[in-house]
């Protein structure tokens, strides 16, 4: 290199701001987000004129208080029980070696595959009266009057536990497969007992999984609404459950935006003051300091003072502390990329998982693919309604399936979205959490808040708001409608996601790349993409898998048309459960089977690339 | 999901890919740019709107000429009636919602008036058509019980035995609603059937204070049918259509008719359909006995027009709720009433169930 070249070298290298990354995803969900969602919120305040009368009604009625209390408890009872039964399997899933990972990742992620009504029905043949659970106590004569798992409270958080999992463990999984395995044996070897080196090392250094991970689980714990409904009984009902009854029913639009604000308000509050709980436990990590401080934009005609203005708080650190939190969620699915880059961390850990976490994590896998084995076992049942055990043995579901024109089209179309979805998503949420993790800008954590908020929004109203929009823009019924709804809530999936991976890129290795003369979207392609490939990963799958299960926006916005498969499961249980969903929820787990099979093949192979660089 | 009678090949459009989408109008797989003519049908969907393509639909457009497309969207029809309302566009022609449902959409503004002018009802089962909306299929709030447990004699008939443990013990199970809850309550506590409207919230709630806590609640209608085939509760109050779908498939339980709830359910025209002249002439289709007939040999809902049940096998005829045996015994609901107050109701139940 001579010195003629180093100016222009020195060029390449400044980093260039990157703020204007976060700009895409921004516009997209100011546009299709926050701006239909304002036409409806606003109806909690003008109905026509100025008025606060549903804040009142609502804050003045025992009802919907008691209501808000009891969806936070469920939703904070199930982020605990999440946590218990998840960081054991995630604390194996570091510890194993190879493809194993890969396989456990796959039965982790069984459930996403299964849709919730039948999923739901499969959770209540265990846990009923007169169910499997019941019937092995009393033979054993554990017990003598069957216990009530369904059907109130502890059903709800049965299911809810069953199908929030999953996010629990991959992201505890992000972080502690980070910690350095030779720090247990050194306070070991230092005199402290396995259990207080646990207790001083290692889960200190856990937390920040901890503390998304019950992020995570908590605010979908919120908005849930087919499960409270199907597992609960009338006993439970949660928020979601009331605002979808005030918009779907009562049509009282203005009454229950009015609960929606509430809702998020109190959403919001809960996080904040959860992560100031969780960060003084956190025993000195510096999660804190790594957040940005940023002067929030002040303006009138910002948009973002909308969002505030929606949100019913002052600006507030809370709300900052708990949009950058959601954003600092842990390094997710990094199945199987059992080779760290670099050398950081030196030998393999040789320390396996004891028997207790085995055990544990067995019963924990157990649970989330029992009900799974029991849809497969139905779905070979000839008979003309869905039972368990299966008497009579046959494939007529699968005929119906593969007969019925109706549900293959309703997969090829769902499949169509859901790539599309997790193109776009990826696309606009990657350069969104570039945006977000190599710049200082200001606003910066109004636009933190915004691309986590569809998360928070009960989907019911987003979808409301989604219809009314697009009836005007006459795009309702349309593949567009359905890729712009379905991306709305893929999108901060994707950033919490990648951003997660960001943070564990070292960006030198892509000013290295340059420095040897590669250009930027070189250095990118071959260097910065391949080393963020297992969070983009983990984000184009979350993204695939939430648009080909949601059915809500589905509902809605494919106006009278569009059969996804989600939405025609919905319609053939409006009468009573047709069996052929168990056949469809078996073709679709055997689909992720042979994926899961395939990845762990290809990981095998991928994971001696390092080693012959090292 | 929309079908197109004949055109099946529509919904194979709307499974195209990104790729091939280039100009806007290939963009939209739906029917919303309906042409003139074309009659697009709100529906429950299943099982349900099976039945109805065969009974109605497709003997409907094979008469008229007027093409037919059909929905379902049982799930937030009413919310969606109202954005297209507010909006001004207008997806649908014709919309199935029950008799409260459509009283209280057509009050609000929501509905066109139905024109009866060419349709005759008379002898029709009562209240099964009022100004915004044309009922067809009757169903009833009732009870069932499971034949095995309950046998010979000794099998519950009226409201009031539900609330009898001693003399019948077993499961019991009412619908997480308050439409037909409150009112079996009532019925069940002596209340005469003439007297039940306006509801006595109070005396409603306090019968059911009384089992409230022994009760497995049904939410999602699917669970009723479920709950019988599965056996998983011996006594349950909830729709006959319901029960008698679990019936036919094999369920051992049986229907006691006295004192059963009727309401009706049906069609409405939505404000500013453009296919209003179509739509009436869907409408005066489906008042056929012949066509009611053959839907209710499908779906365990009695018809509106009673001609229909000489058009039925005698046996299953009996097997509608509004059946002239079963008729007699039975209480027709006010469906003005609940429309009205539909709100009022759920705000209560909600109130009285944290209590």
């Amino acid at each position: 290199m001579t010195a003629r070249n180093l100016p222009f070298l020195m060029g390449r290298l400044a980093q260039p701001s990157w703020a204007w990354a976060v700009v895409p995803a921004s516009a997209f969900l100011l546009i299709f987000f926050v701006v239909p969602l304002g036409f409806v919120l606003k109806q909690s305040l003008f109905s026509p004129e100025f008025t606060l009368r549903n804040y009142i009604v609502a804050l003045e009625s025992p009802v919907y208080l008691r209501i808000l209390y009891i969806t936070i408890l469920i939703a904070l009872q199930t982020s605990l029980i999440c946590l218990l039964l998840g960081y054991p399997v995630a604390y194996l899933l570091s510890h194993v070696k190879g493809s194993i990972s890969i396989y456990i990742v796959g039965l982790v992620l069984v459930p996403f595959w299964v849709s919730v009504l039948i999923r739901s029905y499969s959770l209540v043949i265990i846990l009923r009266d007169n169910g499997i659970v019941n019937n092995i106590l009393i033979n054993y004569r554990i017990i003598h009057e069957p216990l009530h798992l369904v059907y109130n409270r502890i059903g709800v958080i049965i299911g809810m536990v069953y199908a929030l999992l999953p996010y629990m463990i991959i992201t505890i999984f992000g972080i502690i497969s980070r910690i350095d395995g030779r720090l247990v044996p050194a306070a070991r070897s230092l005199g402290a007992s396995g259990f207080y080196a646990f207790r001083k090392v290692y889960l200190p250094l856990s937390m920040p999984g901890i503390s998304a991970g019950l992020m995570l689980v908590f605010v979908q714990a919120i908005g849930y609404y087919v499960t409270p409904a199907l597992l609960g009984g009338a006993r439970t009902p949660t928020m979601a459950m009331v605002i979808g009854s005030q918009v779907l029913e009562s049509l009282n639009w203005g009454l229950a935006s009015a609960l929606t604000v509430i809702l998020l308000a109190t959403v919001v509050v809960v996080i904040a003051l959860g992560l100031k709980w969780v960060d003084a436990e956190a025993l000195g990590l510096p999660a804190k300091s790594r957040r940005p401080v940023v002067d929030v934009v002040q303006g009138p005609n910002d948009e973002a003072d909308n969002l505030r203005a929606g949100v019913a708080l002052p600006r507030s650190n809370a709300m900052e502390s708990a949009a950058a939190s959601l954003l600092d969620s842990g390094d997710i699915l990094r199945a199987g990329h059992r080779n760290r880059p670099g050398k950081v961390y030196g030998k393999p850990r040789k320390k396996m998982a004891n028997a207790g976490v085995w055990g544990v994590s067995s019963v924990v896998l157990a649970f989330l693919l029992l009900p799974v084995v029991i849809i497969v076992l139905m779905s070979f049942d000839n008979s003309s309604f869905l039972r368990f055990p299966p008497r009579d043995f046959g494939l007529r579901w699968y005929r119906e399936f593969f007969y019925g024109q109706s549900w293959i089209s309703a997969t090829l179309l769902s499949v169509k979205v859901a790539i599309t979805v997790t193109v776009v998503s990826l696309v606009l949420g990657t350069l969104a959490a570039i945006g977000l993790n190599r710049s200082q800008f200001r606003g910066k954590a109004l636009v933190s808040i915004l691309v986590v908020s569809p998360m928070i929004v009960p989907v019911i109203v987003t979808a409301l708001s989604l219809y009314l929009s697009f009836l005007k823009l006459k795009l309702v019924g349309t593949f567009v409608a359905l890729v712009l709804g379905h991306t709305i809530l893929a999108l901060p999936l994707v950033v919490l996601l990648v951003s997660a991976g960001l943070r564990r890129f070292d960006n030198r290795l892509e000013q290295a790349a340059i420095t040897l003369g590669a250009s930027r979207l070189y250095a990118w392609r071959r260097v910065l993409l391949p080393g963020i490939a297992p969070s983009l990963t983990a984000a184009g799958l979350f993204a695939f898998l939430t648009s080909f299960d949601e059915v809500v926006i589905a509902i809605f916005v494919s106006g009278a048309f569009t059969p996804t498969l989600p939405k025609q499961i919905w319609d053939r249980v409006t009468l009573d459960l047709d069996p052929t969903i168990s056949a469809v929820a078996t073709i679709l787990v055997a689909v992720a089977g042979i994926i899961v099979v395939t990845a762990a093949h290809y990981q095998n192979r991928v994971a001696k690339l390092p080693a012959q660089t090292e | 999901m929309i079908k197109n009678i004949g055109r099946r090949t529509v919904l194979k459009a709307g499974a195209f890919g990104l790729a091939a989408a280039s100009t806007s109008s290939m963009w939209r797989v739906g029917t919303a740019n309906a042409a003139q003519g074309t009659l697009r049908i709100m529906d429950a969907g299943g099982v349900w709107e099976d039945a109805a393509k065969k009974a109605f639909y497709e003997p409907f457009q094979a008469a008229s000429g007027i093409n037919v497309q059909y929905a379902s969207g049982l799930v937030g029809s009413i919310a969606q009636l109202k954005a297209m309302v507010d909006t001004g566009v207008i997806e649908w022609d014709i919309i199935d919602l029950s008799m409260p449902n459509l009283i209280a959409a057509g009050e609000a503004g929501l509905l066109e008036p139905i024109d009866y002018s060419e349709i005759d009802t008379a002898g029709w089962t009562p209240g099964s058509t009022t100004k915004y909306g044309f009922g067809f299929t009757w169903n009833a709030h009732l009870m069932s019980y499971n034949t095995e447990k309950y046998t010979g004699d000794n099998v519950p008939k009226t409201p009031a035995d539900f609330w009898d443990f001693d003399k019948f013990p077993g499961k019991r199970s009412l619908g997480d609603r308050p439409f037909g809850t409150l009112q079996f309550a009532l019925l069940a506590d002596g209340v005469e059937p003439e007297k039940l409207i306006p509801l006595d919230f109070e005396r409603a709630f306090k019968k059911l204070d009384a089992i409230k806590d022994r009760i497995q609640w049904w939410t999602a209608f699917a669970q009723q049918t479920q709950f019988l085939i599965d056996r998983e509760v011996d006594m349950i109050a909830g729709y006959s259509g319901r029960f008698q779908s679990a019936i036919d498939k094999g369920a051992p339980y049986a229907i006691a008719w006295d004192k059963g709830l009727l309401g009706v359910e049906g069609w409405g025209i939505p404000k500013g359909s453009p296919n209003r002249k179509a739509a009436q002439e869907f409408l005066k289709f489906c008042a056929r006995a012949k066509a009611q007939a053959a839907f209710s040999s499908m779906m365990g809902f009695g018809p509106s027009n009673p001609k229909a049940f000489d058009d039925m096998d005698p046996a299953r005829a009996r097997q509608m709720p509004n059946h002239p045996d079963h008729l007699k015994g039975m209480v027709i609901r006010d469906s003005a009433w609940i429309g009205q107050n539909a709100s009022l109701m759920t705000d209560k139940w909600q109130e009285w169930k944290l209590t």
